[in-house]
């Protein structure tokens, strides 16, 4: 397999302007229209970015068995899905409302009433932007971003993001992102990193989820194990039109007596657990669009 | 200087579990990550710990980092300006 093939760019498509001109538009037409045109533009999308929907398409037809075709029609469904995720990331960006449904809402709040931070790892797995909107916990939460998504996708994460008390830090290579994320689980606040991607340091977790190995970053994990912070995994994964569920675990449980090493592996390979169960349940959410698997 | 410079070497070997290396085998001068000692972002995680540990030190800015660890002896220069044990 090329290596050019697994490494993920991080931004979102397309120029400033055309994300402001989008976020104006969405102010005054209804999101089912603009729904309706993603639809069209799928097919077109699917041809143009080849090297991601071959990606999917191996997602389909090795990680669930599905044949041909109707691995090509999941590949068309996940597609639509993810259109239907960033066009309620740039709703949300214009005012829009979302039902987020958040049923271990109360295992959140335990956390957040803690002195303690805690890490929070997300994934490319649904609509992790939307568990910003919803998931308000009281105490700054700092998310980790790529330095190369647009800057009108960042501006207007901060502009939408910041009164829920959120802090976006992006990954630089003068390591200021860890100086910061150190520094605010020593403050005992909330600290939110992608748990799928690796970035910054070879060292990886080999683990195994839908029966074919892949590597975990170990660094978001070692974050934890080293402070010795809770950590929980936050999926959320659209539910249908406006509709939205959370879905958290804890992955710092049954670490008792384990060295630092070995806890932040146990807390990944419970990622990788849970990131395998989650995407059983919601095979067309998957977002991650190269080849994730080391086969 | 010198006496910090070799207790610092002893401390990142111990914490970076660098257990068939010596003090003398660190460059006092040259970079610790990449080209010189060739350590990575969870590398500076840990001596962030450690001067917070042993030191009692919390990098004030996010900025200052990659001047604080440029090599050994920048790292010893700022212990020795902040520490508060």
């Amino acid at each position: 397999m090329a290596e050019e093939g697994r490494k993920w760019q991080g931004g979102t498509d397309g120029t400033s302007w055309m994300h402001r001109a989008l976020i104006g538009m969405m102010k005054v037409v209804p999101l089912w229209l603009m729904y309706f045109f993603m639809h069209l533009a799928i097919p077109v999308y699917m041809v143009v970015n080849h090297k991601a929907y071959l990606a999917n398409y191996h997602y389909f037809r090795k990680r669930h068995g599905y044949g041909p075709l109707k691995a090509f029609f999941h590949v068309w469904l996940n597609h639509v899905t993810f259109g239907g995720v960033i066009i309620d990331r740039f709703g949300a960006f214009a005012g829009k409302k979302f039902r987020v449904e958040v049923p271990e809402m109360p295992v959140y709040e335990e956390l957040c009433s803690r002195q303690e931070g805690f890490l929070q790892v997300s994934s490319h797995i649904g609509s992790d932007e939307m568990a910003g909107y919803v998931l308000r916990a009281g105490k700054p939460i700092n998310a980790l971003v790529f330095g190369e998504e647009a800057r009108t996708v960042t501006e207007n994460r901060n502009k939408m993001l910041g009164p829920n008390n959120i802090k976006l830090i992006p990954i630089s290579d003068d390591m200021s992102h860890l100086v910061a994320l150190n520094n605010a689980l020593a403050d005992g606040e909330i600290v939110n990193i992608h748990g799928d991607r690796v970035f910054g340091s070879s060292k990886v977790v080999k683990v195994m989820i839908l029966g074919a190995g892949a590597d975990l970053p170990l660094g978001p994990f070692m974050l934890a194990s080293m402070r010795n912070v809770p950590a929980i995994a936050v999926f959320v994964m659209r539910n249908g039109y406006h509709k939205y569920k959370a879905l958290l675990y804890r992955l710092d449980e049954g670490l008792e007596g384990l060295d630092r090493n070995a806890r932040a592996e146990k807390m990944a390979q419970e990622y990788a657990f849970r990131v395998d169960s989650v995407i059983r349940m919601y095979p067309d959410q998957w977002f991650n669009f190269y080849e994730f698997w080391n086969d | 200087m010198e006496e910090l410079i070799l207790e610092l070497k002893n401390r990142i070997l111990e914490a970076l579990k660098l257990e068939d290396m010596t003090p003398e085998d660190i460059d006092s001068d040259a970079p610790l990550f990449k080209d010189g000692l060739g350590l990575d972002s969870i590398d500076a995680l840990e001596l962030m710990l450690l001067l917070e540990k042993n030191y009692g030190i919390k990098l004030k800015s996010p900025a200052e980092g990659k001047e604080i660890f440029k090599s050994v002896r920048t790292m010893a220069e700022y212990v020795a300006a902040n520490r508060v044990k």
